[in-house]
C-alpha cells in the first residue's frame, strides 16, 4: 500500500435491532428469541426536516439519521467524500415497484418508487441534503459492500486525495425477503437490518476513536495465504461474523484452524443479527471496544490460549460472504 | 499517486455488435443499433431500444456456460465483454493473481427476478421460484462474470446507476495507483429489464422515436443494453509484459451535483466540476481536449445542463462532441465503459463518432459532430457519465506516445 | 363536487405521503406547486399516475398537467369532465 497518510475514525452512529443511535448494546443489549427482527427506528426529530422525510423509505431515513449524527459528532459539515456500501440497495422500494408491476402490469407505476430504488439513492440523498459536491460512490457487493466502501475511502485518504470521508453501510431486510430466505434456507439464525455511518479523517486529534490500519479484500483466498496475513503479535483479538448457522460459520472455523496461534475471538451477529451490511456493525463494535478498552461478555466467543492483555491494542475484523469474498480490516487503539 | 495508468485491453458488446471490430464497423457505416424490442418481454413495444442481438441461449452456447449464468443476461453479456478485454490484453492466468475485477451494474439479475417474482408472491409454500429469487443481487452478477473470466485477486461492484461503469474504472485506477493491484479489469454490464424500462417510463423520459441527443426537439431516452470492460495496468506491469498500450487514463473525477434525485442543476454544476477536476488531474487545459463523448441521453434536462456545463468551460468554442447513445441506446450502468471503448477506438483509428438523428441546435453554435469524422487529431478525449442522484463522473483518455 | 374534492384530497395525501396533513388543512383553491403545498415535478408525475389509476384519465405529456394540477379544485373540475371510471 502506497501513501503515508493515516486514517482515523472520529465518530460513528448506528441503527439496528439494538437501541438506535445509542451504545446501550455495549452493556445491556436487547436479546431476541425470534429469527427475524427489524431495526428499531430512530427518532428523526432534529435530524430530518419533515418535508424532506415524506418521500424517504425506512432505509433512507435510517441512513440520513446515522449520517447526520456521525457528522454532528465530528465537527465536519462537508466531507471530501461520501462512500456507501449496500448489498441490496433500497429493497423496500424495489419490491413495491415489482409488486405493482405484478398487480397493475406495465401501466400506472409510481415514479417515486423507481427513482428511489437504485442503490446509489442513499449516498446521493445524503449529498443532496448536505449540498456536498465531493466524491460520491456506492458499492453493492454482497457481504463485503461495507469493506469495499471502506477500502475506497481508505486508499484515497492514504494517498492524499481526500482528507476525510463519510463512510456508511446500509441494508434493509423486508418481510418478503425474510419469507424467501425462510423458504430456501431452513437453517438460519438472527437476521436483522443495519445502518452504520462513520467519519474517517487523516487528522490526529483527541476526537479519534481508533485508527484504521489495514483494509483488504480478497476473492477466493487460499486459506493458508490468508491466514498468513494474521500475525500472532499484532492480532491478539479477532472479530468474526460467526452466527448460529453452520454454513456461515464453517469458513471462519477452517481459517482459525489454519492459524499458527489460538486467538481471542469475538462475535457480534448474536446481538446485531445478519445481513449484507452487518460487518459494519462488527467494525462499529470493535472500534467501541478499542475506545472503551473493555470487552462486553456477550461478544466473547473463544478466549484463546494466552491471558488477555491489560491493554487492547488491535482488533482484526474478518468477514466473508459465501466463502468467496473475504475482507480483513485491522483497527488499532489510539 | 503519480504513476500513470495505461489501458492495455478492451472488450465490448452492445446493439452495435459483438466485439470491438464489429463495433468499429457499425460506427464507420453510421448504422445505429436502435430498433424494435425483440428479446425483452414487455408490452411497451412503442419504445425503440438498443438491444444486443443475441438471445440468452445463443450467448450461453457461445460461452459454453449453463445454470445459473444462462438465465442472467447481465452476466452473459459481461462474460463476453470481459473475456474479450482479458484476451486483447494478453493476460495470462498468473497475471490474474495481481488483478482486480471492478464491475458496474445496477439491475444485476433483475431480469431473472422479474420472471419469478409473481409466482413467489402468489404461492404459499416453498417453490423453485423462491430459490430463483436469491443470488440476483449486483454482487452475485459480478462474481459470476469474474469467475468465468479468471481467478481475480479482488472483485467488487460499483453501483451508481448510469455512472456505475465510469466509477468502476475510477476505483480500478485508484487501486492501481495505491499499489493494491497491478492490473484492473473494469467496466460495467447491464441488461434491459422491465423494471427499469417501466421505471424510466414513469419519469416520462423515454422517446417513442429514435432518440435525438442535443437536438432542440429531443424528447428523451432510448434504453439500451450491453457490457464493456477495459484493462487498466500500471506502467511497470504493462512495460514488463511488453503489451500494446492503447491509451493512458490521464484524468478522472467523480463529483456530485447534489441537486435532485433525477434532474441535473440548471448550470450543470456537477458535470462542470467533474470535467474541470479531471482536466486538473490530467494537467490538461480545455483547449487540449479534442473530443467529448458526452453523456447526452437525449432528455431535455440532461442535454441542456451538460451543454451548459460545457459552455462554462469552453465558452462557445466547443471541441467536437457527440453522444453515441444515438447508436447504442442508453446502456445505463454499462454506458461509461461502452463509451470508453468507443473513445479508445476513436483514438486508435483517428475519428470522432457521429450523433445520428440530430437536426436543430439547442442554441446557436451547439452543433455536435454529425457524421463519422476522420481526423488525426484525437490526442485527448473526455468521456462523461452522469447518474441519478447527480453522480457525475468524467474520464480522460490520452494517446500513448512511446518513449514519453 | 365536494365529495370529489374530499376524495381527491385524501388520495393526494396518500400518494404524496403528506402524512402530517389532514384534508381540512388543504385549501381546494390553494396552489399545489411552488408556493402553497410546495410540490415538485416528481409529485406531478405521481398525480398523473393517480388520475390514471383512480379515474381512468391518461395524460401522455407532463406539460399537460400544469394547468390541471394548479389546485385541488382544478383537478376536481378536470376529473369530473374527463373521468372514465
Amino acid at each position: 500500500m502506497k501513501g503515508s497518510n493515516r486514517c482515523f475514525v472520529d465518530s460513528m452512529a448506528q441503527v439496528s435491532c439494538q437501541k438506535p443511535l445509542s451504545d446501550e448494546w455495549f452493556d445491556s443489549p436487547c436479546i431476541y428469541e425470534e429469527n427475524y427482527v427489524r431495526a428499531q427506528e430512530p427518532d428523526t426529530k432534529g435530524l430530518i426536516i419533515p418535508s424532506e422525510a415524506r418521500r424517504m423509505s425506512k432505509i433512507l431515513k435510517r441512513a440520513v439519521c446515522t449520517a447526520i449524527t456521525a457528522l454532528n459528532n465530528s465537527g465536519i459539515t462537508q466531507p471530501d467524500a461520501i462512500v456507501t456500501g449496500t448489498g441490496m440497495g433500497c429493497m423496500e422500494n424495489s419490491e413495491k415497484f415489482l409488486m405493482d408491476l405484478c398487480r397493475y402490469g406495465e401501466q400506472c407505476l409510481k415514479p417515486t418508487l423507481f427513482m428511489q430504488s437504485t442503490h446509489n439513492t442513499i449516498s446521493s440523498l445524503i449529498a443532496i441534503i448536505l449540498k456536498c459536491h465531493g466524491y460520491n460512490n456506492t458499492y453493492s457487493h454482497k457481504g463485503i459492500s461495507f469493506e469495499s466502501s471502506l477500502l475506497d475511502a481508505w486508499i484515497q485518504m492514504k494517498g492524499g486525495m481526500i482528507r476525510n470521508a463519510l463512510v456508511g453501510a446500509h441494508d434493509e431486510v423486508t418481510p418478503f425477503m425474510d419469507l424467501v430466505m425462510e423458504r430456501t434456507h431452513p437453517e438460519y439464525s438472527l437476521v436483522s437490518e443495519a445502518s452504520v455511518s462513520m467519519i474517517l479523517t487523516n487528522a490526529k486529534s483527541d476526537r479519534n476513536i481508533c485508527e484504521v490500519e489495514d483494509v483488504r479484500l480478497v476473492h477466493r483466498p487460499d486459506y493458508s495465504e490468508f491466514a498468513g496475513l494474521l500475525d500472532k503479535d499484532e492480532d491478539d483479538i479477532l472479530m468474526l461474523g460467526i452466527n448460529g448457522n453452520n454454513l456461515n460459520n464453517a469458513p471462519y472455523e477452517t481459517l482459525t484452524r489454519t492459524l499458527s496461534f489460538n486467538p481471542l475471538i469475538l462475535r457480534y451477529k448474536n446481538i446485531f443479527g445478519d445481513n449484507f451490511s452487518s460487518s459494519a456493525l462488527g467494525f462499529y463494535a470493535a472500534a467501541r471496544i478499542l475506545e472503551n478498552q473493555r470487552i462486553p461478555e456477550h461478544m466473547m466467543w473463544s478466549r484463546g490460549s494466552d491471558p488477555v492483555n491489560e491493554r487492547i491494542n488491535n482488533i482484526t475484523i474478518l468477514n466473508q460472504s459465501d466463502d468467496t469474498d473475504w475482507s480483513l480490516v485491522r483497527l488499532k487503539r489510539i | 499517486m503519480k504513476d500513470r495508468v495505461f489501458v492495455t485491453g478492451a472488450g465490448i458488446i452492445s446493439a452495435l455488435g459483438v466485439g470491438s471490430e464489429a463495433t468499429l464497423q457499425s460506427l464507420f457505416k453510421g448504422e445505429s443499433g436502435i430498433g424494435r424490442v425483440t428479446h425483452l418481454p414487455t408490452e411497451h413495444n412503442e419504445f425503440p431500444v438498443g438491444e444486443v442481438a443475441m438471445s440468452n441461449d445463443e450467448m450461453s452456447r457461445m460461452l459454453d456456460v449453463g445454470y445459473p449464468e444462462n438465465g442472467l443476461r447481465t452476466v452473459l453479456m459481461g462474460i463476453i465483454a470481459a473475456r474479450e478485454a482479458v484476451e486483447s490484453a494478453r493476460l495470462a492466468p498468473e497475471d490474474m493473481k495481481r488483478a482486480a475485477f471492478i464491475n458496474g451494474t445496477t439491475v444485476g439479475g433483475m431480469d431473472k427476478t422479474e420472471r419469478h417474482f409473481k409466482n413467489v408472491l402468489d404461492s404459499n409454500t416453498e417453490t423453485e421460484d423462491s430459490c430463483e429469487l436469491k443470488f440476483n443481487d449486483c454482487g452475485y452478477s459480478t462474481e459470476l462474470i469474474a469467475d468465468n473470466v479468471g481467478r481475480f485477486n479482488l472483485i467488487t461492484t460499483a453501483s451508481t446507476a448510469c455512472s456505475s461503469a465510469a466509477n468502476a474504472i475510477i476505483t480500478g485506477a485508484n487501486l492501481i495507483k495505491a499499489g493494491i493491484v497491478d492490473i484492473a479489469v473494469v467496466g460495467g454490464s447491464e441488461a434491459l429489464t422491465r423494471f427499469h424500462l417501466n421505471g424510466f417510463n414513469t419519469l416520462m423520459i423515454l422517446d417513442k422515436d429514435n432518440c435525438r441527443p442535443f437536438d432542440r426537439n429531443r424528447k428523451g431516452i432510448n434504453l439500451g443494453e450491453g457490457a464493456a470492460y477495459i484493462v487498466l495496468e500500471s506502467e511497470k506491469s504493462a512495460k514488463a509484459r511488453g503489451v500494446e498500450i492503447s491509451g493512458v487514463l490521464t484524468g478522472y473525477a467523480n463529483t456530485c451535483d447534489a441537486f435532485h434525485q433525477t434532474a441535473s442543476s440548471e448550470n450543470g454544476e456537477g458535470a462542470y466540476m467533474a470535467m474541470r477536476k479531471a482536466m486538473d488531474m490530467a494537467r490538461l487545459s480545455p483547449r487540449d481536449i479534442d473530443y467529448i463523448n458526452a453523456h447526452g441521453t437525449g432528455t431535455p434536462n440532461n442535454d441542456e445542463t451538460e451543454l451548459a456545463a460545457m459552455e462554462r468551460i469552453w465558452d462557445y468554442d466547443l471541441p467536437g462532441f457527440s453522444s453515441t447513445k444515438a447508436f447504442t441506446g442508453h446502456t445505463t450502468s454499462a454506458s461509461g465503459s461502452i463509451e470508453a471503448v468507443i473513445c479508445l477506438l476513436a483514438m486508435k483509428y483517428g475519428f470522432m463518432p457521429g450523433n445520428p438523428g440530430w437536426e436543430n441546435p439547442i442554441r446557436e453554435g451547439a452543433v455536435p459532430v454529425l457524421d463519422m469524422t476522420q481526423t488525426d487529431n484525437v490526442e485527448n478525449i473526455i468521456n462523461n457519465s452522469f447518474g441519478f442522484g447527480g453522480n457525475d463522473s468524467t474520464l480522460i483518455f490520452s494517446k500513448y506516445h512511446e518513449g514519453v | 363536487m365536494d365529495n370529489l374534492i374530499l376524495q381527491l384530497k385524501n388520495q393526494i395525501i396518500e400518494v404524496l405521503n403528506l402524512e402530517d396533513m389532514t384534508p381540512e388543512e388543504i385549501d381546494a383553491q390553494e396552489p399545489l406547486f411552488g408556493e402553497g403545498l410546495g410540490l415538485d415535478s416528481i409529485d406531478a408525475l405521481e398525480l398523473i399516475v393517480l388520475l390514471e389509476r383512480e379515474y381512468g384519465i391518461r395524460l401522455s405529456n407532463p406539460t399537460e398537467g400544469k394547468q390541471i394540477f394548479k389546485s385541488v379544485a382544478s383537478i376536481a373540475d378536470y376529473v369530473s369532465k374527463n373521468r372514465t371510471k
